[in-house]
C-alpha cells in the first residue's frame, strides 16, 4: 500500500517525470526552501521564508530556471499548497514557454512536471524569484 | 467493534494524505471528497470516533491508517450533531502530525449552520406629532460632570 498512491500518481499523471525515492522527511516546502532537509507544513512560515530571504514576485512571462512556484490556496486564506523550483522553460507549440517544474508531491516523489500537472490548486499560481 | 466499511475506497484518500503538504491542504480536499461524505453519513459520531480510535491505537500503522483516521476525523467534522463536538474533544490525535491541526480547522468552522427567518411585523401608521414607543422610551443616558480645579 506504501507504493499504491506513487502509482496512482504516475497513472494520473503520465507526462510527468517521477523519482524513485518516496521520503516522509521533507516535504515540497522543505524541499524549495531547506535542502531536503526538513518538512515545512505551516503556511505561515513560507511566508515568513519569502519576507526574510528576499524574494520578489515576478511576473510569468519573467520567469526563468532558478525562480520558485508557489501554488496558492484558491480561498484566499493564506494556505501555500505546494511550491517547486523551475528547473526549464520549454516551447510548446500554441501555448509558448511553459514552466518545467521540479517539486516534492507531500510524503511522495520528487517530480518534474508541467506547472499545469500537478495535484494542486491551479487558479492561484505565484513565481518569486530571491534577489539578495 | 466497528471495521472500516470495505464499499469505501481508500486509494482516493491516500493519494490525498500522501499529496498534502499542509494540514490546510488535507482538510479542504478531504472535507470535498465522496468517502468522507459517504463516511459521515454511514455512522453515528461515536461509531467515527471508535473506529478512529482503533486506527489509532494500532502500534504498527500503515500509511492507509493514518489516511482513515484523517478521513474519520474530518467525517467527524462534517457531521451536523449535537455529539459529535465531545466525540471530536475527546479524540487523543497526538500521534498525527497534523491531528490538532484539523481538529482546530473543524473547531474554527463551527458556526451555525441553521437559519432563522423573522417575519417583520407590520408598519402601523402613527398619529401625527406622536412619538415612536421605541425613541421615546429609550432613556438618556446619566450626565457626568467632571470639574477641574485649578
Amino acid at each position: 500500500m506504501e507504493r499504491a498512491a506513487d502509482r496512482d500518481f504516475r497513472q494520473r499523471h503520465p507526462m510527468a517525470c517521477f523519482g524513485d525515492t518516496l521520503s516522509p522527511c521533507y516535504n515540497c516546502h522543505g524541499f524549495t526552501f531547506a535542502s531536503r532537509r526538513t518538512r515545512i507544513s505551516d503556511s505561515q512560515d513560507v511566508q515568513r521564508i519569502l519576507v526574510e530571504d528576499d524574494y520578489e514576485e515576478v511576473a510569468r512571462d519573467s520567469v526563468r530556471p532558478g525562480d520558485i512556484v508557489l501554488y496558492m490556496s484558491a480561498d484566499n486564506d493564506g494556505d501555500v499548497e505546494h511550491s517547486g523550483l523551475v528547473v526549464e522553460l520549454r516551447e510548446s507549440m500554441g501555448i509558448g514557454r511553459v514552466p518545467m517544474i521540479l517539486s516534492k508531491w507531500g510524503s511522495g516523489a520528487e517530480v518534474v512536471h508541467t506547472v499545469s500537472d500537478c495535484p494542486y490548486q491551479l487558479s492561484n499560481i505565484r513565481f518569486f524569484r530571491v534577489t539578495r | 467493534m466497528i471495521t472500516w466499511p470495505e464499499d469505501i475506497d481508500s486509494s482516493e484518500l491516500v493519494m490525498t494524505y500522501v499529496a498534502a503538504n499542509t494540514p490546510a491542504y488535507l482538510f479542504k480536499r478531504l472535507r470535498s471528497s465522496d468517502s468522507v461524505n459517504r463516511l459521515a453519513k454511514a455512522f453515528a459520531p461515536e461509531e467515527l470516533g471508535e473506529l478512529c480510535t482503533t486506527l489509532l491505537s494500532s502500534p504498527v500503522r500503515r500509511q492507509v491508517d493514518v489516511a482513515r483516521a484523517y478521513a474519520l476525523i474530518v467525517a467527524l467534522g462534517a457531521k451536523d450533531d449535537h455529539y459529535r463536538k465531545g466525540v471530536l474533544r475527546a479524540l487523543d490525535l497526538a500521534v498525527l502530525d497534523w491531528g490538532n491541526a484539523i481538529r482546530g480547522m473543524i473547531t474554527a468552522r463551527d458556526i451555525p449552520t441553521g437559519t432563522v427567518t423573522i417575519s417583520p411585523l407590520p408598519v402601523m401608521p402613527l398619529p401625527a406629532g406622536a412619538v415612536p414607543g421605541s425613541v421615546k422610551s429609550t432613556p438618556l443616558p446619566p450626565q457626568t460632570v467632571i470639574q477641574v480645579s485649578r
